[in-house]
């Protein structure tokens, strides 16, 4: 005990000058946090900054504990004395896993110490690669500081294990940097190997578990299972690395491996990586649509596809497309509507409904133009209705029942609204209902593509609508009395600067995919009593735009062309590939970009990206599989 | 005869194709101040490495007061005192700091002892360990070494990189502090003629061969030279033990190891009239045990 007591006093007294710089740098970090431009770096990368500042303190704090003794001659020292590997190595580790814990402890600290400076103004949502941040300060609120030191710990604890136990057979620590890295290097690819046939472990075992749109940190603490595996497999990582260096410096006490074995080391595995890259078969192309239509001018703007007709409404009015042979769809007619701005179009029986703006009103008059497709190749206008100058916002527009349904915004309130039709088939306002009330000043907040957005899938006379706290259904079997029947929040980190985002939300058979902001999940609920949604499970996903769900294939709209994701067991998805839209299609200017649809009619997908009309074939991806 | 203390049989040491210790038999009489002789890269570390289990022996069998120090490790280690060849300090630590932290690694331990041969040697406790120079240092771990009260002590180098001054108070330290005691004293040097000063046994190692082991006497004994009166061309080649051949004309020097009296024959024999025999110091027997026949002249 008392070998033990002195052995940990001189680790200790070893290591203080390191735990001192580090929370030197993080009071450096406290005091910079003052100045609003750093804050508001800070506020997005700090989950990044600390994931490597933990690695590298773990790196430093594993190199020098036995391999600094070794380059300094103290090993001897010690090997002279009556002490046992074990009380040689073991308060060496304990002591550096210690220190670490300080370290990040500090690190935290920097963050937890001004919360409310994670919720400044200057945080940008949105970083240059689209991805997409949650409200770090809320997430970092309900994880606890606990919680997110103990699971960041984790991979700088491995890194630490592994650099800890390669500085036993090294006589200097660089070398026992080196020869760690290299082994993490060689580790870290097979472990994911061996992920591969665990995936439900997976993202409990995510490297980086830091505040990511993925939300591995939330799956973990709120997965009291995967919270025990994640800290259980550190554990027995840390106990390997402590019992490899005890084997090691038991038979190979005296021993060093040298620079050149390293350096041999790093060349076989620079070779072995150039010649994976160089005998690896190439990713085959990447499947085009099976056919594109681009209109002369102006562009597609929405999509309505029923029977062997598409119809699209353009910047001018109506077009419509033969789509009986999908390789080779052709326009049937193009109507233009004069001084009409149109962008939304619903179907229902041979009518067509374009949902938009007559020029020459006073401003943000919304109408709705009627066509008569009885003969496609021949649409009459029928006439136009002016629904009110109050939607500011529209989204959705879609056939309900009998009627129509829009989802959008007047005044402060986000929600649906119906519309009838007369004898002549006319839209005639009917009802509305508030999905949520937005706070006074939302003007000023949240202007233009930021504001609120609702997202709407409407079937059999049942509208579901995503919104900002969940996802609601409604009874929509009387227009004129519209009921919300059941709402549910999900429960996710989504705060007000997120919401601008809608809800993906898509269903097949009794199942209603909804998608979870943050933690970026796709959670599944049964519908089959649609007034009682019940969830029953949840994917690792994240839906960006539309999707469609077909037999646990993910079908989901983007600016490059459809992406295709398989669903699989224990929560995660597999990325089956994309087809990628030409160049020419992929660089003209997208037009309602989060509101494209996505329609599935016999066999073969139709949307618009850019401003044509895409038709994609799922053979083209799938290649065979199931 | 004494019980020994250290007995290696057999041992042999590689580093890849290269032996270390070949074949090594020694046995380290109790009570003994033993020299360990050799040339740098003879062997000597390496085997006193093996004796600390600070090294696995490739083959043969160590056994250091009756045991073996790979499974008997921590036992030993109570039992002996070690400095390395290139014995290093925390440097951060205060002397007091780092006799305290010594003797806390121990189940027994003098402090007081450890103390009075640090105010012997003249060292401040207060100072740090980085500031001490060379001799200092040594000083202070041959007081660190005594703490446990060690049966044997076991020096690799213990004088190596001193000046001659400090070297001398090391050896004598070594004289007067340890070997006073009555304990085992076996310590390795390739300074022969300090070793002459205060070892009582010896062996000398080279190239992880033993090529002599005895009392300081015996081996300083063992090699002669030898002045003899002859006429040209006499060829001494059939005389036993001859190393080497000196001189020409009528007066030659012939180094002849255990001269006795069949040598003297057999140079008689020859056409040579014995005229001198000279002792030799530890040193010039070292050489001769040593350096390669024909490398060097005699």
């Amino acid at each position: 005990m008392r070998a033990w007591r002195a052995l940990l006093w001189k680790e200790g007294r070893e290591e203080l000058p390191k735990v001192l710089v580090g929370l030197g740098l993080c009071a450096v970090v406290v005091a910079l946090r003052q100045n609003a431009e750093f804050n508001g770096e800070f506020a997005r990368d700090f989950g990044k900054w600390i994931t490597i500042f933990t690695m590298v303190c773990g790196g430093v704090l594993g190199m020098s504990l036995i391999a600094k003794e070794s380059s300094k001659g103290t090993l001897s020292f010690l090997l002279g004395k009556p002490l046992s590997a074990v009380e040689v190595l073991l308060p060496k580790y304990v002591v550096g896993a210690a220190a670490l814990l300080v370290m990040v402890a500090g690190a935290w600290a920097t963050v937890y110490l001004d919360l409310e400076g994670l919720a400044s103004k200057g945080f940008s949502i949105y970083s240059g690669g689209g991805a997409w941040y949650p409200s770090v300060k809320r997430v970092v609120e309900e994880v606890g500081y606990v919680n997110m030191l103990l699971v960041s710990l984790t991979p700088g604890l491995i890194v630490y294990s592994v650099i800890f136990a390669c500085s036993t057979v090294v006589d200097h620590p660089l070398k026992g940097a080196a020869l760690g890295t290299l082994l993490l290097i060689v580790l870290i690819p097979s472990a994911d190997n061996v992920l591969k046939y665990f995936p439900a472990l997976k993202p409990f075992f995510s490297f980086n578990p830091g505040i990511s749109f993925r939300g591995t940190v939330v799956r973990i603490v709120e997965a009291p299972w995967g919270y025990l595996v994640r800290v259980g497999a550190t554990a027995v990582v840390m106990a390997a690395g402590v019992a490899i260096s005890i084997a090691l410096l038991r038979r190979f006490r005296g021993i060093s491996i040298g620079w050149k074995s390293i350096v041999i080391g790093w060349l076989a595995l620079i070779a072995f990586i150039i010649a994976m890259d160089m005998t690896s078969e190439p990713r085959p192309p990447r499947p085009g649509p099976l056919s594109v239509l681009t209109p002369e001018e102006g562009a597609y703007l929405d999509l309505a596809v029923v029977g062997d007709q598409g119809y699209m409404a353009t910047e001018g009015g109506l077009a419509v497309v033969d789509l009986r042979d999908p390789t080779e769809p052709e326009l049937l007619a193009a109507v233009e509507v004069p001084q009409w701005s149109m962008s939304r179009v619903a179907v229902a029986d041979s009518l067509v409904y374009l949902l938009g703006q007559r020029k020459g009103l006073p401003a943000d008059s919304l109408g709705i133009a009627v066509f008569s497709v009885g003969d496609p190749a021949h649409p009459i206008f029928k006439g136009y209705r002016i629904i009110g100058d109050d939607i500011e916002k529209f989204w959705g527009w879609d056939r309900c029942g009998a009627g129509l349904i829009l989802s959008g915004r007047w005044g402060s309130k986000l929600g649906i609204v119906s519309f009838a039709l007369d004898a002549e088939g006319l839209p005639v306002r009917a009802d509305e209902l508030v999905v949520e009330e937005l706070p006074e000043g939302y003007k000023e907040d949240f202007r233009g593509w930021w504001e609120h957005k609702l997202s709407m899938h409407v079937h059999n006379e049942r509208i579901w609508v995503g919104y900002r706290d969940g996802f609601l259904a409604v009874d929509a079997r009387n227009l004129r009395a519209l009921q919300e029947t059941v709402r549910v929040e999900m429960g996710d980190y989504n705060s007000e600067y997120d919401s601008h985002k809608s809800r993906p939300i898509t269903r097949e058979g009794n199942t209603l995919y909804v998608q979870r902001y943050w933690p970026g999940n796709l959670v599944a609920f049964d519908i089959t009593d649609p007034n009682r949604p019940r969830e029953i499970g949840y994917w690792f996903f994240d839906a960006k735009n539309t999707i469609k769900i077909i037999d646990d294939w993910v079908y989901s709209t983007a600016g490059s062309g459809l992406c295709v994701d398989r669903l699989t067991d224990y929560h995660a998805y597999e990325d089956m590939g994309y087809w990628q839209v030409p160049d020419e299609v992929r660089s003209s200017p997208s037009f309602s970009h989060n509101w494209k649809r996505l329609h599935f009619v016999r066999g073969h997908f139709y949307t618009l990206i850019g401003r044509s009309l895409i038709v994609f074939s799922p053979e083209q991806i799938k290649g065979g599989r199931p | 005869m004494a019980a020994a203390a250290i007995r290696i049989a057999g041992l042999v040491k590689t580093f890849g194709n290269h032996r270390a210790v070949d074949g090594l038999d020694l046995e380290v009489p109790q009570g003994s101040i033993f020299g360990f002789l050799g040339r740098n890269g003879a062997g000597k570390t390496t085997t006193i490495k093996i004796l600390m289990n600070m090294l696995k022996p490739t083959a043969g069998a160590v056994e250091v007061l009756d045991q073996d120090p790979h499974i008997h490790e921590k036992e030993l280690k109570e039992r002996v005192g070690y400095i390395s060849d290139n014995p290093v300090l925390y440097d951060w630590m205060k002397v007091e700091e780092v006799a305290w932290f010594a003797g806390q690694l121990y189940p027994r331990w003098d402090q007081q002892k450890v103390a009075a041969l640090i105010e012997h040697f003249g060292l401040d406790p207060k100072q740090k360990i980085k500031h001490l120079s060379r001799g200092m240092n040594a000083q202070l771990n041959l007081a660190l070494v005594l703490g446990h009260d060690p049966e044997l002590l076991i020096l690799d180098e213990p004088a190596s990189g001193l000046d001659v001054i400090v070297r001398r108070d090391v050896l004598e330290s070594i004289i007067q502090v340890i070997s006073a005691e009555g304990r085992t004293v076996f310590f390795s040097s390739h300074l022969v003629h300090e070793v002459e000063r205060v070892a009582d046994q010896v062996a000398i190692i080279d190239q992880g061969k033993l090529l002599v082991c005895g009392e300081l006497d015996a081996v300083r004994q063992q090699v002669k030279r030898v002045l003899v009166r002859t006429e040209d061309a006499v060829d001494f080649a059939g005389v036993a033990g001859l190393r080497g051949v000196q001189g020409e004309g009528r007066q030659r020097l012939l180094t002849i190891f255990d001269y006795g009296d069949e040598a003297k024959a057999q140079i008689e024999a020859a056409g040579g009239q014995v005229v001198e025999v000279i002792d030799l110091s530890l040193e010039e027997s070292f050489v001769e045990h040593v350096a390669p026949q024909g490398e060097l002249p005699s």
